[in-house]
Parts: structure tokens; C-alpha cells; sequence
């Protein structure tokens, strides 16, 4: 098999993040958002730090709750 | 028994392992997909050009798909909590490190060789090898859920990298997506992550625990007669070739499209602009597409949805090509594209929780760490070789459709090979015992 061939493979593999294609993304996503960069990084990055804060959050609710819950089972002479 | 049933916590814990996992899926996989942005940014800075970039990227591919049975091993070996917590810190601090890229083979080496072993260590096989311990009845909607959080990691973190580049620069964006992962899915995979329900006191899918009288049906139900304590039993059976086989045609076709479908498209006479977006709509419907399979799967079995799905990407590519070669106009154009982006879109990461819940149900979760891995070295054999394919035929014909219609038409031998497999004989969901039918009253 020619040389060219086999190096074409990873010029074609790299695509599925096709650098031409993200920039035209990035265009349309300027376009639609404008293209305040560091809005857009702080909304998503703090989406980002949101979701485990708060997941840790509900689970200590409601370990809390389920304490409470058992307590209160046992006070009432199980 | 009583004690319990009123102890038993309001919400599952499995359902916290379930977001944990999503989270992390997001975060790693969006982190590795954004490779792409930083093509051009290095392309410029270092003055290679695309394919000695893009090498890295082939290599990671490479090294992703033959790592994962050697990963499954020590994940099995180990339970998987370390695993995945060391998978989680390699792959943070490799992310930082590829901000100090000088060199193509410090780049190949960083990403393509140690970011994928530690991906490698979070990957959705392991993470759903471990879940499945947790979930039976819903095993396959969780699976949906960890592959739809996966998905959309792409949309979410590919532009965020964008962004980051844009207001800084490709050194700082490695160092922010390395950083995320360490702070953020590190501590809260330490906290959430637990190997089993038992650890905890538990039944999988949060059951109540077993009465005295059905649980020794119980222990029958949950091994079939496949059920794996060695990760080589697969091999002498037929689902796993049936599954592994089908999956390497799963792979063949999506990476394919992932590579050379905009290309395609636009040698079809559509504009970039069109192409790319058909492309972002076929990955959107990824999500919904994963999501739905693991739910249907869960209510309907596992093997005839899979066939299903391969069966309809099949046709999806017969919709994208035949019209062409037949000369049927309405579909050569753009409504062929936008069906076959709908088709593949649905199918697109659907068969991952269908293929993993369908063989945790059949040998169960000793080995699956393993077992999926060597799934996943075929899915990802087939994704190599079709890229090579594709790439080869194109040059020598001119054309992509050759290549197309081949693992196109290969897609439904994968949906008979999978309506094929004997799930009522083999998968634990269809089990029962005579002590479990005594202990129901049946």
C-alpha cells in the first residue's frame, strides 16, 4: 500500500472534531450568543461547579431527613 | 425485616452513583472531544501541519480501543473504585500537562498515549460495569443515562473550550479542562463512588431486602447459565460473538461518519455551513437516543431493540445512498441527508447501554469490566479499519459512496446477529426459579 494512503488515515481520523467544522460551530455560536467570550465561560463554568455542589447538597438533605425519619420510627415504639 | 424496610434511605443511592457518573462522562469525554479546537491553535504556534497533528488524535483512538481490556482486568481484579479515581487524576494531570506541548511526540505521548490509558480507567464500560451492579430492573436506563451524559459532554465542553481559547489561549484551556476534572469529578467520585450495593447494606435497584424464603431463588435468578467467574468463559459461547460482532459494525459505522460524513456532504453539492449543521444535529439526538433505548430496553428486553437499531441505521444508509444510485431525486437531495441524519442521530450511541445491560444480564457483573472492554476493542477495530477503509476507497474511486453502501449493507447481518441471540434463555431477567415461583405464590 503507497505511503500517502496510510498517511492520509490520521488527516482523515482527527476529524471527529473536524477543526474547520468547530470553527464554523464557533462562528454560529458567536453569532447566536455574540461573542462575549467570558460570559459564556462564566455561565457554563459555574453550571459546571453547580451540579456536584449541589448534588452533594441534596444528599446531605436527605441524609438528614432519612436520620430524622428513623428517629422518629424509633420514638414511636418500634 | 421490618427495621429495613423503615430504615431504607428515601432515594437510592445508586441514583447518586448514576449522577456522579453522568458528571464525570461529561467532563471527560467533552474534555477529550475537544481536541479539535486545539488543532489550529498548534497547527500555527509549532508549524505542523494537519495529519502530524490529527496523529495524536489517531493514536489516542487506537490506543483507547486496545487498552480497555487491560483496564476491565484490574477493574474487575479491584472492585473499580480505585480505578476509576486514578483514571480520573491521570487524566486531570495529563490535560494540565499538554499545556507544556514543545514537541509532536510529547503531544502523541501526553494525549495519545497516557490520556487515553487514564480515560481509559473511566471509561462508560467501566463506569457501567459498575453500575450494573447496582440497577437490574432499570441496568440499561442507567446505562442510557451515563452514555446520554457522555454525549453531552460533546456539546457542552467542545465550545466551552472554544470560548476558553478565544478570552485566553491554548495553554490556559488545557490547564482549565485538567483542572476542572481534578477539582470538580475527582472529590466527587471519592465521595460518591461505592463498588457495590452490599457494601452499603443494599439490593440492587434499592429492593427491599429478601425474605428467608425466596432468597435462595434469588441467588439462582441472579446467575445464569452463562454467568462468568473467568473472563475467557465468553469466548466458548455465541452471545458474545453475536454482541461483539455486531458492535464491530456498530463502530465501522459511526466513526466512519464521524470522520468522512461532512466531506461527503459536501461532495454531494450541500454547503459546509448545511453539512456541519446536519452533523451537530445527528450528535444532539444522541442524547435522546441513548436515553431512549435504555428505557425502552428496560421495559422490553434488550436483543430485538438492538437488532432494531441496526436495522434502522442500515436503512438509514440505504435512504443516504440508493436514491442516489437509482436516480430517485427527492432523497438525493437534502431531505435524504436530514432523514439519514435523524435515522443515525436516534441510533447513534443507542446500542451502547443495549450492548452493555445485554451482557451484564447474560454473564453477569464478575468480569463484565473485562468483558465489555474486549466489546469495546472490537467497536473500536471496526471504527480503525473503516477510516482506513473509507480513506483508501475514496482515493482509489473518487467517491464515498462505495465505502458507505459496504458497511452500510454490513449493518443488517449486525441487526439478524443480534435478533439472533437467545436472550430468554440466557439473560438473567427471564430467569425463574422454583423457589422464586413458590415464594411468589405462583
Amino acid at each position: 500500500m503507497p505511503w500517502p494512503i496510510i498517511l492520509s488515515v490520521p488527516g482523515h481520523h482527527g476529524e471527529a472534531a473536524d477543526p474547520e467544522m468547530l470553527a464554523w460551530i464557533k462562528q454560529l455560536l458567536d453569532h447566536a450568543l455574540g461573542s462575549a467570550a467570558w460570559v459564556i465561560i462564566a455561565v457554563v463554568g459555574l453550571a459546571l461547579v453547580a451540579f456536584p455542589v449541589g448534588l452533594i447538597l441534596f444528599y446531605l438533605t436527605q441524609q438528614r431527613r432519612d436520620r430524622v425519619d428513623s428517629y422518629q420510627e424509633t420514638g414511636d415504639g418500634t | 425485616m421490618a427495621n429495613s424496610v423503615k430504615n431504607k434511605p428515601r432515594i437510592y443511592y445508586g441514583w447518586y452513583m448514576v449522577a456522579t457518573f453522568m458528571f464525570i462522562a461529561l467532563l471527560t469525554t467533552g474534555a477529550r472531544n475537544a481536541f479539535g479546537v486545539f488543532v489550529i491553535p498548534m497547527e500555527e504556534e509549532f508549524g505542523w501541519n494537519r495529519t502530524t497533528v490529527t496523529a495524536a488524535g489517531f493514536v489516542g483512538a487506537v490506543v483507547a480501543g486496545l487498552i480497555q481490556p487491560f483496564i476491565g482486568r484490574v477493574f474487575d481484579a479491584t472492585g473499580g473504585r480505585k480505578v476509576v479515581l486514578v483514571g480520573l487524576i491521570g487524566l486531570g494531570v495529563t490535560l494540565v500537562m499538554l499545556s507544556l506541548t514543545f514537541h509532536i511526540i510529547f503531544l502523541i505521548l501526553m494525549f495519545g498515549v497516557l490520556s487515553s490509558v487514564a480515560a481509559g480507567g473511566v471509561s462508560i464500560n467501566n463506569t457501567g460495569a459498575m453500575l450494573a451492579r447496582w440497577f437490574r430492573r432499570r441496568r440499561a436506563t442507567v446505562l442510557g443515562l451515563i452514555a446520554a451524559g457522555a454525549s453531552l459532554g460533546g456539546m457542552v465542553m467542545v465550545p466551552f473550550a472554544m470560548f476558553l481559547l478565544q478570552a485566553t489561549n491554548w495553554r490556559m484551556t488545557w490547564v482549565a479542562l485538567g483542572v476542572l476534572i481534578l477539582v470538580l469529578a475527582v472529590p466527587l467520585a471519592y465521595i460518591f463512588i461505592r463498588e457495590s450495593p452490599e457494601k452499603l447494606g443494599l439490593q440492587p435497584d434499592g429492593d427491599d431486602e429478601p425474605t428467608d424464603a425466596s432468597a435462595a431463588g434469588l441467588s439462582q435468578r441472579r446467575s445464569g447459565p452463562l454467568e462468568a467467574d473467568r473472563w475467557t468463559q465468553p469466548f466458548r459461547s455465541w452471545p458474545f460473538w453475536q454482541v461483539s460482532l455486531s458492535y464491530m459494525v456498530c463502530g465501522s459505522t459511526t466513526f466512519m461518519l464521524s470522520v468522512h460524513f461532512v466531506p461527503y456532504a459536501v461532495d454531494r453539492g450541500v454547503s459546509p455551513g448545511l453539512a456541519a449543521t446536519i452533523m451537530g444535529v445527528m450528535l444532539g439526538l444522541n442524547v435522546f437516543g441513548s436515553l431512549g433505548a435504555g428505557l425502552l430496553a428496560d421495559r422490553f428486553g434488550r436483543k430485538n431493540l438492538l437488532a432494531l437499531v441496526y436495522f434502522l441505521r442500515g436503512s438509514g444508509y440505504m435512504i443516504l445512498l440508493l436514491p442516489g444510485v437509482f436516480g430517485l431525486t427527492l432523497l438525493s437531495g437534502d431531505l435524504g441527508l436530514w432523514l439519514f441524519a435523524l435515522i443515525l442521530g436516534f441510533s447513534w450511541w443507542a446500542t451502547l447501554p443495549l450492548t452493555t445491560s445485554l451482557t451484564a444480564d447474560v454473564y453477569g457483573t464478575k468480569t463484565l469490566g473485562t468483558i465489555s472492554g474486549i466489546s469495546f476493542a472490537f467497536h473500536q477495530i471496526g471504527a480503525a479499519s473503516s477510516v482506513l477503509f473509507a480513506a483508501v476507497l475514496y482515493d482509489l474511486t473518487g467517491s464515498y459512496t462505495v465505502p458507505f453502501l459496504i458497511v452500510g449493507i454490513l449493518l443488517f447481518p449486525a441487526a439478524l446477529s443480534a435478533f439472533t441471540i437467545k436472550e430468554r434463555k440466557y439473560s438473567t431477567r427471564y430467569l425463574t426459579t422454583p423457589a422464586v415461583a413458590a415464594a411468589s405464590g405462583d
